[in-house]
């Protein structure tokens, strides 16, 4: 399904604090993101990385520094996975209702 | 951005929920088409095996090629409800399906629910990236 780089990204407590961090406050470093959160710089750069790559951050250089900021599009991922089990499920159950609409023998 | 109803708006993003109306069928015969391996595979498109206790073995190889597996959570023929977790062999997580009947005036509701494992967010309250005028509006269209 679409969606499951953003849902793997997202199971992991630390990365969805980070991205809390980010989305309520705005983009920053990730010494500024290790000095709020009780982890390593280090860690804070693995789990910054696996967001990267699902899409959920992007960095940017700026002057000394690597600014971490929330985007936007992994969301219409999520839409379309929706719209894809959702039209899924349209058709399974067109099927049972068909079952049901015609006689038929057990 | 308020933490507490981005939570909430993360119910709609990762859950999917479709209901039907089967007129004038009986109880026992619409649960037969969910309970039973069989039919349940009839509609959903494939063939099921299922070991109908909580942990069982859940599986099914859909007609137009594809499988998904997981296992039973629970398959209660009182209640009339039945849940299990599956996911594409290649997938690393899954999702929660649950298949649930219920007594109307005119015929049975079958409802359908598909829940990704983001539903946790809603648990912590944690705001999603991109909720704004495309966020919640998309969202509401794929929903509906």
């Amino acid at each position: 399904m679409s969606g499951e780089p953003v849902f793997a990204a997202l199971s992991d407590p630390t990365r969805r604090a980070l991205l809390t961090r980010l989305a309520d406050r705005g983009p920053a470093p990730a010494t500024q993101l290790a000095a709020e959160l009780p982890i390593s710089r280090q860690a804070v750069l693995k789990h910054l990385e696996a967001l990267r790559e699902a899409q959920l951050v992007t960095s940017a250089r700026e002057g000394r520094e690597v600014l971490y900021t929330v985007t936007p599009e992994p969301l219409a991922d999520a839409v379309g996975w929706i719209a894809d089990v959702g039209a899924q499920w349209d058709s399974r159950l067109a099927a049972l209702q068909a079952q049901f609409s015609q006689p038929r023998t057990k | 951005m308020e933490l507490g109803k981005a939570g909430r708006e993360t119910v709609v993003i990762q859950s999917v929920e479709r209901e039907l109306l089967l007129p004038a069928a009986e109880p026992d015969e619409a649960w037969d088409s969910v309970a039973d391996p069989e039919r349940l595979g009839d509609w959903l498109g494939g063939d099921v095996e299922l070991d109908p206790v909580p942990g069982g073995e859940f599986r099914i190889s859909f007609d137009n090629g594809g499988e998904r597996e997981g296992f039973v959570e629970e398959l209660d023929s009182e209640a009339h409800r039945f849940s299990f977790w599956w996911r594409q062999p290649d997938d690393e997580l899954s999702t929660r399906v649950e298949i649930s009947l219920a007594e109307a005036e005119d015929g049975i509701v079958v409802r359908v629910v598909e829940t990704s494992p983001m539903a946790t967010l809603d648990l912590t309250g944690i705001p999603l990236p991109g909720r704004g005028a495309q966020g919640p509006t998309a969202l509401a269209l794929a929903f509906a």
